[in-house]
């Protein structure tokens, strides 16, 4: 049942009774919220799709005609739910925060209850619940503090020569091997060519894979990339379907930075 | 703003569910002005916008596909809004890419038919009961599918994106 209901399968009188019970449940709570925190990021099986032009304006529009929102009792749940890159005592310190102010439930405005209330209670005793589960780790493994470190390892992917369009960013990953390539403004392709990566150390370069640029130029890539060894990113046009080498000058490419 | 970062995410995921873009663009457009409305009574925090945003866009995607099937219909979770500029940090993008890399090899790592339930339940907008009746299994069957797979998925993803 706890499946369902994370995944919003539940039909609505028994997403209720859930609901109902959770408020009461700090077990179930907190088992929904991992499920949930599961389940939202199956977003990430559809990927972006650019939406209509207008409807930018259109929300723009419907967010000036609402009523400004009050600061006033801050609630601050939900760290738990994003990916840990803040330190353990960052996330104690969102924990320290997150005690709703003693004239929370006053302050709320009129329109955020009515149905939405016992909904956003539940959610927010699970997230409670999850977060409480997510200090625990970061307490025990400091693992947050080690992901942000690493994170700081990008480097601008940069042009040959100046008469190259296109740019970027490579945030190379060293203890996973790995590296998150983020092209920006790339030019866009015809079908019969393509992106393509590749690691090119003293040695034959190696493919790393395809990239796809968006309608913006935007491209990005999870690639195999072990920046301990002396080798550079590089990025060439291929024709579609990829090379088993490259056949053009690479126009843009990044090198690890040397305390890897 | 906020809308240029994840409109393409929350849009993408809207219309997977609805198939229908003028929904599809309802179901956005409501969803930001959910953020926008409960803003004030949370800390900004960036990552978790967008899973809020998501989870509000799931649950009115999905509410908009039952409406439309002729099913009743359900009260919503309406939530910060910091409408900020442009793609967001590298390190970031970087974070959300591995992230989708790791939530695409943990759905491939599960049992097919604890795959397939799983993802009929979430982009299908259908209840579980349909989705018994759809695949000819017990409910029983369903749920547990639906609670094992995802606790499958969690357990391979902790160590990856969630620690």
């Amino acid at each position: 049942m706890i499946g369902a209901y994370a995944l919003d399968a539940l039909p609505p009188d028994e997403a209720e009774a859930m609901r109902a019970h959770m408020a009461s449940c700090a077990t179930h709570a907190g088992a929904i919220a991992e499920l949930r925190a599961v389940a939202v990021r199956l977003h990430a099986l559809v990927g972006e799709t650019p939406p209509p032009a207008a409807l930018r304006s259109r929300v723009l529009a419907a967010v000036a005609a609402e009523p400004a929102a009050s600061r006033d009792g801050v609630v601050t749940p939900m760290r738990g739910t994003r990916l840990a890159t803040t330190g353990a005592s960052d996330a104690r310190a969102a924990n320290a925060r997150m005690v709703p102010t003693a004239t929370t439930s006053r302050r709320i405005p009129t329109y955020a209850w009515g149905s939405i209330a016992a909904v956003f209670v539940a959610a927010i005793a699970g997230l409670l619940v999850w977060n409480i589960v997510l200090q625990r780790r970061l307490d025990n493994r400091d693992s947050a503090t080690q992901l942000a470190q690493r994170l700081e390892r990008s480097v601008p992917l940069r042009a040959p020569d100046a008469t190259s369009d296109g740019g970027g960013t490579v945030v190379f990953l060293p203890d996973e091997r790995r590296a998150v390539v983020l092209g920006d403004e790339l030019p866009a392709l015809d079908a019969g060519h393509t992106y393509q990566m590749w690691e090119i150390d003293q040695q034959s370069p190696v493919s790393l894979g395809l990239m796809r640029a968006d309608a913006s130029g935007r491209g990005t890539a999870v690639v195999a990339f072990d920046s301990s060894r002396p080798a550079i990113l590089a990025i060439t046009i291929e024709p579609a379907g990829g090379s088993t080498q490259p056949t053009t000058p690479p126009i843009l490419s990044a090198q690890p930075p040397h305390a890897l | 703003m906020l809308y240029d970062r994840y409109g393409g995410i929350a849009y993408g995921l809207a219309f997977r569910i609805t198939n229908d873009g003028t929904l599809a663009e309802d179901v956005v457009q409501e969803a930001f002005l959910s953020v926008w409305r409960q803003a004030a009574r949370f800390d900004p925090d960036r990552g978790y916008v967008r899973s809020w945003l998501l989870t509000i866009v799931h649950h009115k995607a999905v509410d908009c596909v039952r409406r439309r099937a002729g099913r009743a219909e359900r009260g919503l979770p309406d939530g910060p809004d910091e409408f900020i500029a442009t793609r967001g940090r590298p390190e970031e993008i970087a974070e959300w890419s591995m992230e989708a890399a790791a939530v695409r090899e943990a759905v491939q790592r599960i049992p097919d038919d604890q795959r397939r339930t799983v993802e009929m339940a979430y982009f299908e907008g259908i209840t579980h009961v349909e989705i018994a009746e759809r695949m000819g299994v017990p409910l029983g069957t369903v749920k547990s599918r639906l609670r094992i797979g995802l606790e499958k998925m969690r357990d391979y993803l902790h160590p990856k994106v969630m620690e």
